[in-house]
């Protein structure tokens, strides 16, 4: 009785504690990718070999790290699904499919669209390239068990299941430009101790970054919320909340 | 801010096309959230009514 008080009572904070959060996280989002974008287009000086076409470089590396970064928080989650049954956790995982698949479609189109004035090609099966499409596979394949499974409960630990296997493909999509010899260039700013990128092209990168980050937590809380009406309909706290809600809208 | 500016040194259509399609795609996800929250509001106020899946 306890427990499923616990359970209850977690969405519910979760529920409330997003709906406080995100106009702030909304605010920050905006605020980080504006003046990212504006300091990456304007202010940021050419590249000396690739000119202004290096200024992709602003939203394919955020997209690109985000498609690793939503997949470890969703394999995280997916532990958790498996392992202690938070419902949190399964929520967290199936909501954040559609954002990852997005970030990498992201990361796949805008590399394409570099590639072609500097390799000369939209596309090549290398390594770094393949292992992306692989990912992207990953996400809609997830997606695609998610919605074919009626049962939420059941179809969340397959879905966890699916995206710990998927783990596997994450390293390799990290580290293929290090093990194969590859036509992507190797990492720029991971070297932390000596980042092979200027600063004033570092920063608008950094802020794009954690622009994306944010954008990524405030439409997850988004998602979240509609996937716990779907979870606690018939509780109380989501009638009281909900009618709470409509009134303080209409006043 | 000149022409010149917005001209990226030739690289106009590459760069643009990629912020343009990051932007739409961004917004795109954020407007489909607030949507399916909606309908799931919709759902719960009045579960019998809801066919807009």
């Amino acid at each position: 009785m306890m427990r499923l008080l616990h359970r209850y009572a977690s969405l519910m904070h979760f529920y409330r504690l997003s709906r406080q959060l995100q106009p702030w996280l909304y605010a920050l989002t905006a605020g980080l990718l504006t003046a990212g974008a504006v300091l990456g287009l304007f202010y940021a000086p050419a590249d000396y070999q690739q000119g202004d076409s290096f200024r992709i470089i602003y939203v394919h590396v955020p997209s690109a790290w985000m498609s690793l970064f939503v997949y470890m928080c969703m394999a995280t989650a997916a532990a958790s699904t498996l392992i202690w049954r938070v419902k949190i956790a399964e929520i967290l995982l199936r909501s954040s499919a559609p954002l990852g698949a997005s970030f990498t479609f992201l990361a796949l189109v805008t590399g394409s669209i570099w590639g072609k004035p500097m390799w000369g090609t939209w596309w090549v099966w290398d390594a770094r390239l393949t292992s992306e499409l692989v990912l992207l596979f990953i996400y809609l394949g997830i997606m695609a068990l998610d919605s074919a499974i009626d049962d939420r409960r059941a179809g969340a630990r397959a879905v966890a299941v699916m995206t710990l296997i998927g783990v596997i493909n994450i390293p390799i999509v990290h580290f293929s430009v290090e093990w194969w010899s590859t036509l992507h260039q190797g990492p720029t700013v991971s070297k932390l101790d000596k980042p092979s990128i200027h600063i004033d092209m570092l920063i608008p990168l950094l802020l794009m970054v954690a622009g994306f980050s944010s954008y990524y937590f405030a439409v997850l809380m988004t998602r979240m919320r509609a996937e716990i009406l779907f979870y606690d309909a018939r509780a109380n706290w989501v009638k009281t909340t909900l009618s709470l809600e409509d009134s303080l809208r209409h006043d | 801010m000149t022409e010149a500016t917005f001209s990226m040194g030739g690289y106009a259509a590459y760069v643009w096309s990629c912020f343009g399609l990051t932007a739409i795609v961004l917004f795109g996800n954020l407007v489909a959230a607030h949507r399916q929250e909606s309908r799931q509001r919709a759902l719960v106020a009045d579960p019998d009514s809801e066919h807009a899946e």
